[in-house]
């Protein structure tokens, strides 16, 4: 994980999003994000509490929402998820098909933010 | 005012997927195939880069990006096989993004060009999360890395199109189970195909260029 352009990326787009909402601070920042991901938070709040000191986002916190990885069976249609590290070989628990599309892991998105 | 909720629901790094969009439809209009080699370092993306030229180089035009931090060695091999190279500068990058793709493309008249290759970061971990614009992506994974990589490092195996497994020359000395490699990348990617081959023998090299040879006929 490039932690370091991910978190100028999201006080760019935090910024952004208040200078056209009128706040005068950043409380709390949320994220999405895919269990896929390796998303170090720790690094992420370390390297945002640098970047954006004397800005209106300085002492926000950083809070992650995991999303399981969910895959749609391709012979079914139906959708199931499953944690990835713990499974050799994954079938489809509602009819049993191995082909599959990936619906849900990858996500690296900023969901909302607390301001005042 | 008290506190408030502001919804934002932005993609972070969505630039980056905007522009690698913008480049992989341009391509595909001047018929230039564009291909991500992504490994660990040193698991051979250059070899099967010089590899692969050696099989197509006469009936198609290849050029190669280099991704390396801060030589030009990579490049350099690529040179003195005959095929224009252009060295990225990656600036301490640890993968290559769309606008670095941008830049080198501007530098290589990709017009005359059939495939273009980038031989990006070694690292299993950031190159995953950075879409170059590529038609497809090639992760390689060489024998003496161990079979559990899949488990370690599930990202990469699920954008990637074709799984290289290299090296198989060294099959006989590690534990190397590849029908538990094989099924690891099958449950993160059943589409994926898995080519196993040793760019030091020459074995195997011929379901890979069979592949990219598919591939290259269906842009
Ligand atoms: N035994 C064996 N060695 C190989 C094979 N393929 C590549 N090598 C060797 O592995 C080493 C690394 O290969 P490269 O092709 O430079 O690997 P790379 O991924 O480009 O490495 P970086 O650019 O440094 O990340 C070289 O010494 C190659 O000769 C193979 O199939 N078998
Ligand atoms: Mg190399
Ligand atoms: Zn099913």
């Amino acid at each position: 994980m490039h932690e370091l352009q991910v978190t100028q990326d999201i006080l760019q787009t935090v910024l952004d999003y208040a200078s056209r909402n009128d706040v005068k601070k950043i409380l709390r920042i949320r994220l999405l994000v895919g269990e896929l991901n390796d998303f170090q938070q720790d690094w992420v709040q370390r390297y945002f509490d640098r970047v954006s000191k004397a800005s209106i986002a300085e002492g926000a916190e950083i809070t992650l929402e995991k999303v399981p990885t969910a895959f749609r069976c391709r012979d079914c249609g139906r959708d199931f998820e499953v944690e990835v590290s713990l499974t050799d070989r994954v079938r489809c628990p509602h009819c049993g098909g191995a082909d599959f599309s990936l619906l849900r892991g990858r996500e690296l998105l900023i969901r909302d933010m607390e301001v005042e | 005012m008290g506190v408030r909720l502001i919804e934002i629901k932005a993609g972070i790094l969505a630039d980056n997927r905007k522009l690698a969009e913008g480049i992989r439809s341009r391509l595909k209009r001047s018929g230039t195939f564009l291909l991500n080699i992504m490994s660990s370092p040193g698991s051979g993306k250059t070899s099967l880069i010089l590899r692969t030229i050696e099989a197509l180089g006469s009936s198609c035009r290849i050029a190669v990006i280099e991704a390396d931090m801060d030589s030009t060695v990579d490049a350099d091999k690529i040179a003195a096989a005959g095929i224009p190279a252009v060295q990225l500068r990656t600036r301490g990058f640890c993968h290559v993004e769309a606008a670095m793709v941008e830049e080198a493309l501007e530098a290589l008249s990709p017009g005359d060009l059939d495939l273009v290759i980038i031989e990006n970061v070694g690292n299993l971990v950031c190159p995953a999360e950075s879409d170059t614009g590529a038609h497809a992506n090639v992760v390689i994974l060489s024998v003496p890395e161990g079979d559990d990589k899949p488990l370690k490092y599930p990202l990469i195996f699920t954008v990637c199109d074709v799984v290289v497994l290299n090296k198989i020359d060294y099959l006989e000395h590690e534990q190397f189970d590849t029908g538990a490699f094989r099924r690891r990348i099958g449950r993160l990617n059943p589409r994926a195909s898995v080519c196993e081959l040793s760019c030091r023998s020459g074995a195997g090299l011929g379901g890979w260029l069979q592949w990219l040879e598919a591939r290259l006929a269906g842009l």
